[in-house]
């Protein structure tokens, strides 16, 4: 297969929500072309087994579990930020959905900067579009009115390192503000194929009841599963384009890719210059 | 120990590389003339490479590369808007000759926005489509 990747990317990548590990269990999650196995002690610690000889750290953040994959095999040298919401009460837990796409987990990132797919793809056209790089993270600003997420929508989307990416946003719905947070993560099973792990919450509005919110949340789940549905169609069906032409509508793609690649290389490779101040575009 | 047998990888697409395919050159049958209605697009996969073929508003015929020259998406899903085709995944129209000629969210078409022609042709209810790996005109004679 030419033009693959010679390598899974370095960074941290979810293996799931931390309640499905539960204390004295072993759980099989099949990634990185292996067969990992996951256990919680009785303590609460989890450890992983991957086949290798060297560990490979494992962290909790966030309501969910996250490896580290680094074919260096050192230390991480970033950690994703706690989010508050993860753990406030004001916020519903992660609802979480999951499905696998036939193709290199790099079809994922272009979203990022992807800026013409949102109207032939998801019918979804926005008002503002920004981009930004700095080291190990990229972030996407958006604003639009959404006929599926409602009214006035901002959305604001960063990933930190290839594979964990978070989202806040918020959109007017008859008249109140929602605000959610959604998590697009996702695990490549082998070089060719990759699981998405995504999670919304929603900032409990006061007076709702629990079956209120339960199902404002898969509302959530349902227009999101809806959506990754429009771009698996395409990207199950699509060549890579290593050096595409863009044109002067398109976002900068070529710069998401040349950010992307520092996870591809060995770290003494990383080229220089791959940060981008925030702009429109 | 890694065992690799428990995963199998899906194979990727590719665009093929006609010229150094062993397929013979020529006319090529494709699909009948009823499967294909004005407006409508197909894929064809028994090729030399991989080609999409429609029919314009205009009742011609027109094929292409299959794979979008942009970010590499499949015209075959593509919607045929008057006599061009319309990629599924950044809407940007394609002619009959291969040049790109019009993308909604741009300013302007890029020079480059360029992909490969291929030349059909209908008789008595079947169409074909020419190939030849040293690239000599179709010759309408010997169909």
């Amino acid at each position: 297969m030419s033009h693959l990747p010679d390598r899974f990317p370095r960074g941290w990548f979810v293996l799931g929500h931390q309640r499905e590990f539960l204390p004295n269990a072993t759980k099989a999650i099949y990634a990185f072309n292996r067969k990992i196995s996951v256990t919680r002690d009785s303590n609460g610690e989890i450890t992983v087994e991957t086949g290798d000889s060297h560990p490979w750290p494992v962290l909790e953040i966030n309501q969910m579990v996250l490896i580290w994959h680094d074919i260096e095999k050192q230390e991480p040298d970033f950690y994703p930020n706690k989010i508050e919401a993860c753990y406030s009460e004001e916020w519903s837990d992660y609802s979480m959905a999951s499905f696998l796409v036939k193709n290199n987990c790099r079809e994922l990132i272009d979203n990022m900067a992807d800026k013409g797919h949102f109207g032939p793809v998801h019918q979804a056209p926005f008002e503002g579009f920004w981009n930004e790089a700095k080291d190990h993270t990229y972030t996407q600003e958006m604003t639009a009115n959404s006929p599926i997420l409602g009214g006035d929508l901002f959305s604001q989307a960063t990933y930190e390192g290839p594979a964990y990416m978070t989202t806040y946003m918020s959109a007017v719905q008859d008249g109140n503000t929602v605000e959610s947070r959604l998590l697009v993560s996702h695990l490549p099973l082998t070089m060719t194929s990759f699981q998405i792990n995504f999670g919304v919450m929603v900032k409990k509005v006061p007076g709702m009841s629990k079956e209120e919110e339960d199902a404002f949340v898969q509302g959530y789940v349902d227009a999101n599963n809806y959506a990754f549905g429009q771009d698996v169609a395409i990207w199950e069906n699509k060549i890579y384009i290593p050096d595409p032409v863009v044109c002067d509508g398109d976002g900068p793609l070529h710069k998401l890719r040349k950010w992307y690649g520092q996870f591809l290389v060995d770290r003494a490779d990383i080229p220089k210059g791959l940060d981008m101040e925030k702009r429109e575009f | 120990m890694t065992d690799n047998s428990i995963l199998e990888a899906p194979e990727l697409p590719e665009q093929k590389d006609p010229s150094s395919s062993d397929f013979p050159d020529g006319w090529h049958y494709v699909a009948n003339s009823k499967d294909l209605e004005k407006s409508k697009a197909i894929e064809v996969i028994n090729f030399a490479t991989q080609i999409v073929v429609w029919r314009g508003s205009d009742e011609k015929l027109y094929a292409l590369d299959m794979y979008c020259k942009h970010m590499g998406a499949s015209l075959g899903c593509g919607e045929v808007d008057q006599n061009g085709i319309r990629c599924p995944f950044h809407a940007w129209r394609w002619n009959g000759s291969g040049d790109c000629d019009d993308i909604p969210y741009a300013k302007r078409v890029p020079d480059k926005a360029k992909t490969r022609s291929w030349t059909p042709y209908e008789k008595d209810g079947k169409i074909y489509v020419w190939f030849d790996r040293n690239g000599n005109e179709p010759d309408f004679d010997s169909i």
